[in-house]
């Protein structure tokens, strides 16, 4: 190897290992809760997240240990998904995301809810009623909810990992949150809860 | 004020919609996800004593929040991390 490729591998293979099994691999259950949740699929999560880790194995040079390794995989799952799973995936769509935005971008959703959803309402659901409602968001609102909520990614976290200002992050998840709290205010009616 | 007058003005408080509900309730968000600042904390633990609706929003964002939390989050196929594993390995450096 010459000393110019030596510059750029850093890292010696055990040394790649060592952060890949210590930093990476303890947020698999993270990384694939995330990748399931944008395709629905548990095999496409399988290989969006394998993916992910294989890229993050080959780039690993480009990650500065002590920083935030979850965010760092979190965002190439991100792009991962966007830029290859999205393309290439010409199947029919579990979710006609055009169809949906173009209702989630009206000015209604905005509109802050303080609907009759009760904290004892939302106690008593069951796991099926706040995942199925989850689902049904958009994906870029199901997004900053499983990075919020789920995942507990401060909001400059979350504006890294999507590219986006920390405002939008904010009104974005106050959109996201509106449109999740109508969704469980359906179910709640559906299921006569008071 | 007097007692009555005080506990007119509770009750008002407590029925009425919040007069600054839009900001009340950015503010609320910023404390349910910790990113709430000293004063942010400090504005709503003395508003929601008073102000049933955003007290009730608090609340209701608190236990979806926390739901999600505890239903949606999953573990990965076992097969998932040996997979991965291997393919690392015959991976070049």
């Amino acid at each position: 190897m010459s000393n110019e490729e030596k510059d750029i591998n850093k890292h010696t293979k055990s040394e790649k290992d060592r952060v890949f099994n210590e930093e990476f691999l303890p947020h698999i259950n993270s990384m694939y809760n995330f990748g399931y949740r944008l395709t629905f699929d548990e095999d496409d999560a399988k290989d969006l997240v394998q993916d992910t880790y294989l890229k993050a194995y080959r780039f690993i040079d480009s990650f500065q240990e002590g920083t935030n390794a979850k965010a760092w995989l979190f965002r190439i799952l991100k792009n991962s998904f966007i830029n290859d799973f999205r393309k290439k995936s010409k199947q029919p769509a579990k979710v006609d995301y055009q169809e949906i935005e173009s209702y989630y971008n009206s000015d209604d959703v905005d509109k802050t809810i303080t609907t009759d959803l009760r904290v004892e309402t939302v106690q008593d659901m069951i796991g099926d009623e706040i995942s199925n409602a989850l689902n049904s968001l958009d994906v870029d609102f199901r997004t900053v909810i499983i990075l919020c909520d789920l995942e507990g990614f401060k909001y400059d976290e979350m504006a890294k990992i999507l590219d986006i200002p920390i405002g939008t992050v904010r009104s974005r998840l106050h959109r996201a949150r509106n449109l999740l709290k109508e969704n469980l205010r359906d179910y709640a009616n559906k299921m006569g809860y008071k | 004020m007097n007692s009555f007058l005080s506990k007119f003005v509770k009750k008002f408080k407590n029925n009425a919609e919040c007069p600054e509900k839009e900001k009340c309730l950015e503010i609320l968000s910023l404390v349910v996800d910790g990113e709430a600042n000293s004063e942010q904390k400090t504005y709503v633990k003395n508003h929601i004593k008073d102000c049933m609706p955003c007290n009730k929003e608090y609340e209701v964002e608190k236990a979806i929040k926390e739901l999600l939390q505890e239903k949606c989050v999953g573990k990965a196929p076992s097969d998932l991390l040996e997979s991965i594993k291997t393919k690392i390995n015959q991976s070049p450096i």
